[in-house]
Formats: structure tokens, C-alpha cells, sequence
């Protein structure tokens, strides 16, 4: 173990700043994730952007602009036929969602290999959260901001329309109009998310945070506040994690995360008796 | 505007609901007026021809078996059901009250009594994850109004039924309305609690307010059930 100097990873600070505002965003959009029992969805979707990373790629090379844009028709075109099988029904079948993930993750991984690459396909599956240059925080940053805003300016009608959607539409509120709301930015985060945590990790930012205090409190509120604060802690603690471990930044925070929860499990556990 | 609100209606049936009149009349006293309204699922009818003529102050009763289409009925009136027919609404849709059926399914363990009541509150008040202050104030009056004062941190899934039923009374009449509809009022809920809250029905009822509400048991007082409309 290389000894630890913590003044040698200041040259990371792009991608640290990137991974804290993201998980903000991520922690405040989990909520909505979770309590509309779309995890599972949540997964596939994210597991679905690698065809648009690769063909963005094979194009355009390793240019973080590009592979978001193809990352986010990626996610569409897989929100979109997850909301087609959806049809008539209120939840996906999860066969269906494994059969959506698989088709694209396959398909993303034949694209990378059948290109001649020099870029690690570790990196696209589990991010390289150190290779974030200062430029790339010029387009994360404002859309983090944009997607913190909105959800916080929308959380009462997600809210209810999630929770009581009876309710919400006798308050006149739209159901498809906020669900097709809440994808849109779903896709958004977890595109940003992809170069902090990967395709296949990057839900951990979205859903531990939510899951961890919901051990806790389930009033809206609560909620709000304390799914940003652990997601900031999580991603703090699996910093320090990768930096003195020298591990890979994307999973030491997954990780840190869930020895988060389990912590916060028994802990409240032992609350309750 | 009411037929305009049925944007997520799940039947894609014909409707010739009309709008009502742009500049009604509050001393009109006719407030709700329904036409051979009909409902059908896969050409399967639920219910046709059903025609009735409210006015202020009166209370109409819907009857009928289970499967009637007796709550479709309600959800129709505002809107989030397209039924086949005609209803004209005399009053803006700010006026209308609901107390639904609750299918609040996993989401009750989301969501604390407080939380609950507080949704009853107007879109208008406030969007975010934060009620303004008045409104937290004015939940706990219409809480402890209700006796629920003492449950307001618990989760809805660790209410009686009962107890849950009694919390959506609170979020369905924490605002006045001049109609409210009613969708089986009195479920799970005790003797006791049954002729309280038909008590304070009543109550409302001499002050103006009119009701279209379905019913299972049949021991309601007379001076609620002026109308009765059998499915």
C-alpha cells in the first residue's frame, strides 16, 4: 500500500467536486426512484446506456460531450420501450426488464470489443471518477444544479402522484405528465452519473442514500434533507476509502455506502427496541 | 374546463361531457346535473342511463350492488374517468370535494399521518418539499380537530384501517367545499365514530353543502338521502 498523502489527490479535484454535487442530485431523485418502486427499472436503465457510450466511441472517440449525448439517446430508447411494455400494466414485469438490460449491455459490450479501443471497458462499466478534467465540470456542474432545482420545485406533485395518485389527480395533477417527467431526469442523472460510477454502479448513488434514512423517517422532508446529506457522506467517506485503499473510486463509494445503510440499520434497530 | 380534466382516463370511450357554463350563476340553485350518463368496459356495460338533477343543500345517495359502478360514477364527475353522456357542473372545480376509496397500496409506509392530511391542502399553497409554516399550523388545528393529534408521526401502515379512514376525513374536509363527493364514507370505522362523522354530515348538510355519496350500509339517516340513485 502506497503510503497515503492526501495533498497528492488534490490534482482530483474535479472529479471529487463532480462526485459530491452528483450525489446531491442522485440522493434527491432516489427518493422518487425508490418510492415508486422502480429500482429494478432504475438498474436497467442504466445498464442500457453502454450501446450509446460505444457507438459514441467508435465515432467521436473518448470525448465525455459525446458519450453523453449517446449515453442519453441510449436511455431513452430503453425508457421508451420499458414504458412500452408497460402498457396496461402498473409495474414492468422484472423479466422484462432483465430481458432489456441484457439486450443492451450485450449489445454495448459486442460494440466496445469489436472496435479496436484503447480505452479500459472497466472504465465505462464502473467509472473512472479520476479521470474527470476541469472541463467536464463546466457541463456537470449546471446540470446537476438544473436537476437539484427542478426536482426540489416538482417534489410535492412527484410526490403525490407516486404515493396517492388518486389524490394527486383529483388536485389535477397530471400522472404522465410527471412520470415522463421523472424518466427524463432520471436518464439525465444516471448519464451523469455513468462517468462518476459506470453504467453498473451508478444506482448506488441514487438508491442507498434514500434507503438509508428512510431507517429513520419517511416524512417527505426528512427525506429530502437527509438522503443529500448521506449521499455528500457516503461519497466523502468512499474518497477517503479509494485514496487510502488506492481503490477505484466508483466502487469504494458504492461500498462505503452500503456499509452506510447496515450501519444505520442496526443502529436504528437498536433505536427502536 | 371539467371535461378537459379527464386527460388520464383509462377508458377510451367516446365523451360528450359538456363544459359548463363560463359564467355561472351562485344563485342557481341546481349544482349538478347528469344526463343517461353510461359507463362500459370492453363492451361490457357497467351502468347506462343514469340521469339526476342535484341541488344546493341536497344529498344524493348512489346504491347498488358491488361492481355497480357506483365509485366510477364519482371519478367520472371529476373527470378522471370518461363516461359516455352528459354532466354539467354549476360550480368551479375548486368547489368539489372527494373523499376516494384509499388504494394507497405500499405507498402508506411512505407517508406519515401528518404528510397524509397535509396533502388535502390546494396545489396553490406551496410545491416543494417544505409546507409554509401556516400550513404546518393549520394541520395540526384540523389534527387535533380530528383526534389524531397523537398519531401524526406514525406511518399510515401501522393505523387501523379505521384509523386511517378517519385521517382521510380529515384531508378531505380541512377545506370548505360546497359539494363533496363521498366514495363509502363510513368503512372501518366503529359505531361510535360512524354517527360522529355522520353527525358532522348532517351538521354541514343544514349549512348548504350538498353530497353525492355511495353507501353500503343502508342505516343512514333519512335527512341524508334525499336523492337515491339505484344502479
Amino acid at each position: 500500500m502506497a503510503e497515503f498523502n492526501l495533498e497528492s489527490y488534490l490534482i482530483f479535484w474535479p472529479g471529487v467536486v463532480a462526485l459530491i454535487s452528483l450525489s446531491a442530485a442522485s440522493a434527491l431523485l432516489g427518493i422518487f426512484l425508490s418510492l415508486r418502486k422502480m429500482s429494478l427499472a432504475g438498474d436497467a436503465i442504466s445498464h442500457s446506456l453502454l450501446p450509446g457510450i460505444a457507438i459514441a466511441y467508435a465515432f467521436k472517440g473518448l470525448e465525455t460531450g459525446w458519450l453523453s449525448v449517446g449515453a442519453f439517446i441510449s436511455g431513452s430508447l430503453a425508457i421508451t420501450i420499458l414504458v412500452f411494455l408497460n402498457r396496461g400494466r402498473k409495474h414492468a414485469s422484472d423479466a422484462h426488464m432483465a430481458l432489456l438490460y441484457l439486450t443492451f449491455l450485450s449489445t454495448g459490450i459486442l460494440i466496445l470489443t469489436a472496435h479496436p479501443s484503447r480505452v479500459d471497458i472497466l472504465d465505462l462499466l464502473f467509472g473512472n471518477l479520476l479521470a474527470l478534467d476541469s472541463h467536464s465540470l463546466l457541463w456537470i456542474l449546471p446540470f446537476c444544479a438544473l436537476l437539484i432545482l427542478a426536482t426540489i420545485i416538482k417534489s410535492r406533485s412527484l410526490w403525490l402522484t407516486a404515493t396517492d395518485p388518486e389524490w394527486a389527480q383529483y388536485l389535477r395533477k397530471s400522472l404522465t405528465k410527471n412520470e415522463f417527467w421523472f424518466l427524463f431526469s432520471l436518464n439525465l442523472c444516471l448519464v451523469l452519473a455513468f462517468q462518476v460510477a459506470g453504467t453498473l454502479l451508478s444506482l448506488g448513488l441514487l438508491l442507498f442514500p434514500v434507503m438509508t434514512i428512510r431507517q429513520w423517517s419517511s416524512h417527505l422532508s426528512t427525506l429530502f434533507i437527509g438522503s443529500v446529506l448521506f449521499g455528500i457522506a457516503n461519497s466523502i467517506i468512499g474518497l477517503f476509502l479509494c485514496f487510502y485503499l488506492n481503490t477505484p473510486a466508483g466502487p469504494s463509494v458504492v461500498l462505503a455506502s452500503a456499509i452506510m445503510y447496515f450501519m444505520n440499520l442496526q443502529i436504528s434497530r437498536r433505536f427502536a427496541k | 374546463m371539467w371535461a378537459n380534466l379527464a386527460g388520464e382516463s383509462s377508458n377510451s370511450g367516446k365523451s360528450i361531457a359538456m363544459l359548463p357554463p363560463m359564467h355561472y350563476d351562485h344563485t342557481v340553485q341546481e349544482i349538478l346535473k347528469a344526463e343517461a350518463l353510461s359507463f362500459s368496459i370492453q363492451n361490457r356495460v357497467i351502468f347506462s342511463d343514469v340521469s339526476f338533477t342535484l341541488c344546493k343543500g341536497q344529498s344524493l345517495v348512489l346504491r347498488g350492488p358491488n361492481g355497480a359502478g357506483k365509485s366510477t360514477i364519482l371519478k367520472g364527475l371529476l373527470g378522471h374517468r370518461l363516461l359516455q353522456g352528459r354532466y354539467t357542473w354549476s360550480l368551479p372545480s375548486e368547489e368539489v370535494g372527494y373523499l376516494p376509496q384509499l388504494e394507497l397500496g405500499d405507498s402508506l409506509s411512505w407517508m406519515n399521518v401528518q404528510d397524509f392530511v397535509e396533502s388535502g391542502v390546494e396545489w396553490a399553497a406551496w410545491r416543494g418539499p417544505f409546507p409554509p409554516k401556516p400550513v404546518r399550523d393549520e394541520t395540526m388545528n384540523v389534527l387535533s380537530t380530528w383526534d389524531l393529534s397523537n398519531l401524526r408521526n406514525r406511518n399510515l401502515n401501522e393505523l387501523s384501517k379505521g384509523q386511517l379512514q378517519k385521517a382521510a376525513w380529515a384531508r378531505t374536509f380541512r377545506s370548505t367545499k360546497k359539494i363533496y363527493l363521498l366514495d363509502e364514507p363510513l368503512t372501518f370505522m366503529d359505531r361510535e365514530l360512524r354517527a360522529k362523522c355522520l353527525a358532522y354530515l348532517e351538521n354541514l348538510k343544514k349549512n348548504g353543502v350538498s353530497f353525492v355519496s355511495v353507501f353500503h350500509d343502508t342505516d343512514i339517516p333519512a335527512s341524508l338521502e334525499d336523492i337515491t340513485v339505484k344502479l
